[in-house]
C-alpha cells in the first residue's frame, strides 16, 4: 500500500537552507504594491488563522492555524478523513473555508469575504497544485497542457510559452513527450506533468495533495524526485502525504493531523521520532509496522 | 418509375432545410437550456426542468399543430413552413440540452479544479477545458438525434409542407400505387441519413484517436 521510501533511497537528506535570495525574491512580492511589511527570514508567507470547514452538520476541519515560512517545505501527515487535504484545499479556495483567512505573500482572504473573488485570483496566482489523480486535459497535448494557462492568464506569447513549456519539461525528464496526448503517459509521467504544468506559472508556493498515492510504489518514486529536486531549489511546498520517507527526510516540518484537528506540529524528525500524543503515537505506529 | 422518384426528390429540399434549421436551432438553444438545467440556483433549475419535461412530453405532430392551427390562425401570420421549424427547434432544443448535459456531467470534477487551480477564468475554463471534453461525449447521440429529427421532419408534410412524405402522399393519390411510391420514400430517407451516420462515425473516430483515454 504505502511505498516504502527509506533513507538509503535518499540521494541528499537535507536540503540545502535557503539564502539570502529568498529574501530578495519575496520583496518582489511585497513592491507589488501590497504595502505589507518586508518579510524576514522566519516570518510566515503562508498562514492560516482560524481556518475551519463543516459540512452540515459535520466539522471536517477545526479552526486550523499554520504558519509557513517561505522556503520551508511543510508535510501534513494523518489518517484518511483526518481533514488533510480539505486542509490544502482551503489554502487556494478551491474548497471555500467557512471560518478564518487566509494569507499568502501578504494578500489576506477572510471565509466571510463576500467581494474575494479579485483577492482570491491573486492569492491563486502564487500558489500551484498538483492533485492525486493529475487532472491533466485529455485533449491536449502534453505541451500544450503546459502551455495553455501561461498564455491565458500571464498572457506570454506561444513562443515563450512554449519555451518555459520546454524547459519545465526537460526539468521534469519529459521533453520527448511534448507532442503525445496524456493518455498515452504513464501514471508517473502524468503527474510529473502536472507539475511542470502548475510551475509554469511561476507559484511561490506548491500545493501537493496526496501526488503518489494513485500510483505503484516505483512510479512514485520518480515523482519523489522531481519533488526533492524542487524543494533543493528552494520552493516553498505544502506536501499531503503518506510518504513517511519524504516527511522525514525532505519536509522540514510536519503537521500531524486527526479527525479534522492539528494534534501535532513541528521538526519532522523530531515530530515523526518522538511523538508527544498518544493520537500521533498510534498513527506513526500504523504507518511504520510495514 | 425513375421520373416518380424524381417528383419525390423535389421534396428532399425541404426536408433537408427543415432537419438542419431545426437542428441549427437545437444546438444553439439547447446551450443555454443546459446552462440554465445545470444552475446551482434552485429557481432556475426548477424551470429548466420543468420546461424541458412539458416539451418532451408532448408529441412533435401536436407542437407543430399547436404553432400553426393555434398560434397561426389566431394570434400570428405563420407558414406551414415556419411553424414547423418552430415546432421542431423547440422539441431540438429541450433533447439538446439534454444530450449536452449528458456530456458535461461526464467530465471529472478534477478538469474543473485543475483549471481553477489555475486560475484560468470562467471563459476559458469553458471554451478550453469544458466544451471540447463535452461535445466529444455529446456527439454520437447528437448525431442519433439529428437522424430522428430528419424523420420527425416528415410531419411536416400534415401542414402542408411540400417535403418529401409530401409528394409521396400526393403522388398516391394521383397513381394509387401507395405501396411501390412509399417505398421510394422510405428509400429517400434511408439515403438522406446516410451522410449523418458517416460523418458522426468519423468525427467520432478521429477525436477517439487523440483522446483515447
Amino acid at each position: 500500500m504505502l511505498a516504502k521510501v527509506t533513507d538509503e533511497m535518499d540521494p541528499f537528506l537535507t536540503k540545502p537552507q535557503v539564502e539570502e535570495s529568498e529574501a530578495s525574491r519575496l520583496s518582489i512580492v511585497v513592491e507589488g504594491g501590497i504595502g505589507a511589511p518586508a518579510f524576514g527570514r522566519n516570518t510566515a508567507f503562508v498562514k492560516l488563522e482560524g481556518v475551519g470547514k463543516s459540512f452540515g452538520s459535520h466539522t471536517v476541519l477545526h479552526d486550523i492555524n499554520l504558519s509557513v515560512p517561505a522556503g520551508d517545505v511543510l508535510a501534513i501527515i494523518g489518517p484518511s478523513g483526518s481533514g488533510k487535504s480539505t486542509l490544502l484545499r482551503c489554502i487556494n479556495f478551491i474548497e471555500r473555508p467557512d471560518r478564518g483567512s487566509v494569507t499568502v505573500g501578504g494578500i489576506t482572504v477572510r471565509s466571510e469575504q463576500t467581494d474575494g473573488a479579485r483577492q482570491i485570483d491573486l492569492l491563486r496566482r502564487q500558489l500551484g497544485m498538483v492533485f492525486q489523480s493529475f487532472n491533466l486535459f485529455p485533449h491536449m497535448t502534453v505541451l500544450r497542457n503546459v502551455t495553455l494557462a501561461q498564455e491565458r492568464v500571464l498572457r506570454r506569447s506561444p513562443a515563450e510559452a512554449k519555451d518555459v513549456a520546454m524547459q519545465l519539461l526537460k526539468r521534469v525528464g519529459l521533453a520527448d513527450k511534448a507532442d503525445q496526448y496524456p493518455s498515452r503517459c504513464s501514471g508517473g509521467q502524468q503527474q510529473r506533468i502536472a507539475i511542470a504544468r502548475a510551475l509554469a506559472l511561476d507559484p511561490k508556493v506548491m500545493l501537493f495533495d496526496e501526488p503518489t498515492s494513485s500510483l505503484d510504489p516505483e512510479l512514485g518514486l520518480e515523482v519523489l524526485a522531481v519533488m526533492r529536486e524542487l524543494a533543493s531549489s528552494g520552493m516553498t511546498m505544502i506536501v499531503v502525504t503518506h510518504e513517511m520517507g519524504f516527511a522525514k527526510n525532505v519536509s522540514d516540518h510536519t503537521l500531524i493531523m486527526a479527525d479534522g484537528r492539528s494534534i501535532e506540529y513541528g521538526p519532522s524528525k523530531e515530530v515523526i521520532l518522538n511523538p508527544q500524543t498518544e493520537r500521533a503515537r498510534k498513527f506513526l505506529g500504523a504507518v511504520s509496522d510495514r | 418509375m425513375l421520373e416518380e422518384f424524381f417528383l419525390i426528390l423535389r421534396g428532399a429540399s425541404w426536408t433537408v432545410s427543415i432537419t438542419l434549421l431545426s437542428l441549427a436551432i437545437g444546438l444553439l438553444f439547447g446551450f443555454p437550456i443546459m446552462l440554465l438545467r445545470s444552475s446551482r440556483i434552485l429557481p432556475l433549475r426548477v424551470l429548466a426542468i420543468t420546461v424541458i419535461a412539458l416539451i418532451r412530453a408532448i408529441p412533435p405532430i401536436v407542437w407543430i399543430f399547436i404553432v400553426f392551427f393555434g398560434l397561426g390562425t389566431g394570434v400570428i401570420n405563420i407558414s406551414p413552413f415556419a411553424a414547423a421549424l418552430a415546432g421542431l427547434g423547440v422539441i431540438a432544443a429541450a433533447n439538446m440540452a439534454e444530450i449536452y448535459r449528458g456530456g458535461l456531467i461526464s467530465i471529472q470534477r478534477g478538469q474543473w479544479e485543475a483549471a481553477k487551480a489555475l486560475n484560468l477564468k470562467p471563459i476559458w475554463t469553458w471554451r478550453d477545458i469544458i466544451l471540447p471534453q463535452m461535445l466529444r461525449v455529446a456527439l454520437p447521440a447528437s448525431a442519433t438525434y439529428a437522424i430522428g429529427l430528419l424523420k420527425d421532419s416528415a410531419i411536416a408534410s400534415t401542414i402542408g409542407v411540400t417535403d418529401i412524405a409530401f409528394q409521396g402522399a400526393r403522388l398516391t393519390q394521383e397513381t394509387f400505387e401507395g405501396l411501390r411510391i412509399f417505398a421510394m420514400v422510405g428509400l429517400i430517407y434511408i439515403l438522406l441519413s446516410l451522410p449523418i451516420a458517416w460523418l458522426s462515425r468519423k468525427a467520432d473516430f478521429v477525436l477517439r484517436a487523440k483522446v483515447a483515454r
